[in-house]
């Protein structure tokens, strides 16, 4: 072939440039399954995402397994538990019980229960929420986004936990309260940082092709908006969740969260702290080592996420 | 036949004066001033200017992305600028855009396949395989492996990003497909391919188009006429032979002259190319708008805005003392 047949044959390539017999498609790499190999290659957040996993497993299955269950009094241990109520294998109370006799260790995982439910609900209903307002507001943008943003400002303007505090007065205090006023206060730094995103992605030229072919907004925000926050969004979520186990533990320190029998890990590490100087250090020792072992994992989970799913921002 | 009619066509951005209140007027940037063109069925229209001469501006106030300040767009003898957005949208599928940046224009969430059939799923009531297959036949079209529907746009290099790009364009099959400059980020090689795909398929389906670059041999390569831009304002319009062989105007002279030629044993010629940079769009000089930077210009160049004179049929330019280049070379 001459040089002007090959110049010819790589300047206009034919219609079908291509052997006959490859049609099978090919299955692509979506950016999804990079980061989750550059999750896993990050071995900090891979353990931890496993002590997520174990905590969890206690969490939900822990009363199953122990002989007693959270409310149950052991009457034989009454008025010396700081003798024989610590932890041991023979009487069944791994964790040892607390100072009224009840067994710790059914108590803790129940109590891990609530602060795990509390993160996840608070982190829900930032994603869900928050995401949607947020890219709203920003996609609109002018008036629209003045006026979605300036109510978020007045919102986190609002001293929480004494709006909390009032609700727990007023309404009955429960555990469906304090879901409502997690979800409350979750969204709105999340609302922040989606709007954020969206007003750098909203001048992407993939955005305006959409636009230029005549897909309407809901559809852009649905399709081409959201689908490049979430890696953001997930990052957000993960950290969110210590955050509302946090919340949700000084609410319970403060005695205004979640009502006996039930228990939370704030309410435990409470008891245990006002039971410090009685010689009993496994009433505070189980429910905290639960607690930090929590945050730790999610954090680190948070931190493997995000650089996983934004490797540029190392 | 006339497909698309621009007359009169301004653009203009506020843009918010510094340390200014909120209640004081903002800095008017006219991006595009007084363009008016005809475009027939089927021809293509390049448009060339230094970069910040206001053609992507020109191309995003046809399609719709940008509001056009005042003047008239009109397709087909309707004007597209006084439709509502619902309207507009259904007009959408006769204009579709080439991008600049091929990776930049691709959701990277989205598989190749569904960005293709995006523009179809939006406009015609279509079931999911049907468009998948019309994308499959689409990337065939223009030189992509059918097979490849499921992968995500990073795993392709620029040129099959474009050619992407392009596929999307065309899925609808259009009357006109706007190219803002579609190559100027691919290299030599592979502009030569994407150009040539461009040329086909507008041959094949009939397609006009506005193919916008700053690289002259490109656009007269591709194109039937030339429209040259200098600080939003039309300086000359002609067929892209005589635009490019004989230009009259100073500033095409300028850009004919500044066309590197590809030979690095040859010496380098005496090149007219312009002096300085171009003036802020913010404020732009009176008069004739290039007089800053012209080799011809008269103290009266900045008096007046120079009238559109007709020297040859079918050619305008936009200055009252244009001549042959070799004038300019001899003063």
């Amino acid at each position: 072939m001459s040089i002007r047949q090959a110049t010819k044959a790589f300047l206009s390539p034919a219609a079908n440039p291509f052997p006959d017999g490859v049609t099978v498609p090919v299955k692509g790499r979506s950016l999804w399954m990079d980061a989750r190999t550059r999750f896993l290659r990050n071995k900090a957040a891979t353990g931890s995402l496993l002590v997520l996993v174990l905590l969890a497993a206690f969490a939900f299955l822990g009363d199953t397994i122990s002989p007693w269950d959270n409310e149950t009094i052991d009457w034989g241990m009454l008025g010396q538990v700081h003798v024989v109520g610590g932890p041991s294998l023979e009487t069944g109370h791994w964790f040892g019980v607390d100072e009224t006799g009840r067994d710790l260790f059914a108590r803790t995982a129940q109590g891990t229960r609530i602060s795990l439910a509390v993160g996840f609900v608070g982190a829900a209903v930032a994603v869900v929420i928050g995401t949607i307002y947020g890219a709203v507001s920003g996609y609109v943008g002018g008036r629209v986004d003045d006026v979605m943003m300036r109510i978020v400002d007045v919102l986190i303007a609002v001293p929480y936990m004494f709006v909390l505090i009032l609700m727990m007065v007023v309404f009955e205090r429960s555990v469906i309260m304090l879901f409502v006023g997690v979800g409350l206060i979750s969204w709105l730094d999340m609302a922040r940082i989606v709007r954020g995103q969206t007003l750098s992605l909203k001048n992407r030229e993939f955005v305006e092709a959409a636009i230029a072919t005549g897909v309407r907004s809901p559809m852009i925000i649905a399709r081409h908006i959201v689908p490049n926050l979430l890696g953001i969004v997930v990052v957000y979520a993960t950290l969110l969740v210590p955050q509302m186990i946090l919340f949700e533990s000084f609410v319970s320190f403060l005695g205004l969260g979640v009502q006996e029998p039930l228990t939370s890990l704030g309410a435990l590490i409470a008891q245990g702290a006002g039971q410090m100087r009685n010689d009993v250090p496994w009433m505070l020792g189980f429910p905290l080592a639960a607690f930090v072992a929590l945050l730790f994992a999610l954090f680190f989970v948070g931190d493997g996420l995000r650089d996983a799913l934004d490797p540029k921002d190392r | 036949m006339t497909l698309l009619s621009v007359r009169d066509l301004n653009v203009t951005f506020d843009v918010p004066r510094k340390g200014a209140m909120p209640w004081t007027a903002p800095d008017r940037l006219r991006a595009v001033k007084d363009m008016s063109f005809d475009l027939a069925a089927g021809e293509t229209l390049g448009v060339v200017g230094e970069s910040g001469s206001g053609k992507s501006t020109l191309a995003r106030a046809i399609v719709g992305t940008i509001p056009a300040t005042s003047g008239v767009v009109s397709w087909e003898g309707t004007d597209l600028t006084a439709l509502s957005p619902g309207e507009r949208r259904r007009h959408r599928a006769d204009v579709q855009m080439v991008f600049q940046d091929p990776l930049a224009a691709l959701n990277p969430r989205m598989t190749v396949g569904d960005i293709i059939a995006e523009p179809l799923r939006t406009h015609r009531d279509v079931s999911r395989t049907d468009a998948r297959n019309a994308a499959q036949a689409m990337m065939e079209r223009v030189g992509l492996l059918p097979n490849l529907v499921n992968r995500f746009p990073h795993e392709f290099s620029g040129g099959q990003c474009q050619r992407i790009g392009i596929a999307r364009a065309l899925i609808l099959e259009p009357r006109l497909l706007i190219c803002d400059e579609p190559v100027s980020a691919l290299d030599v090689s592979v502009q030569a391919q994407v150009v040539n795909l461009l040329r086909r398929l507008s041959r094949e389906m009939g397609l006009a188009m506005i193919f916008i670059a700053h690289d002259l041999s490109v656009v007269r390569h591709v194109s039937d006429r030339i429209m040259v831009m200098y600080l939003g304002r039309q300086m000359e319009v002609g067929p892209a032979r005589a635009v490019v062989g004989d230009p009259l105007h100073p500033y095409t002279q300028a850009l004919v002259a500044s066309v590197p030629v590809p030979d690095p044993t040859a010496r380098r010629r005496d090149r007219q190319a312009v002096r300085g940079e171009l003036p802020s769009p913010l404020t732009p000089p009176s008069g004739c708008v290039f007089h800053t930077r012209c080799p011809r210009a008269r103290p009266d160049c900045a008096d007046a805005v120079p009238p559109a004179l007709r020297p040859q049929p079918e050619r305008i330019v936009a200055c009252p003392y244009h001549g042959p280049a070799e004038a300019t070379a001899a003063e």
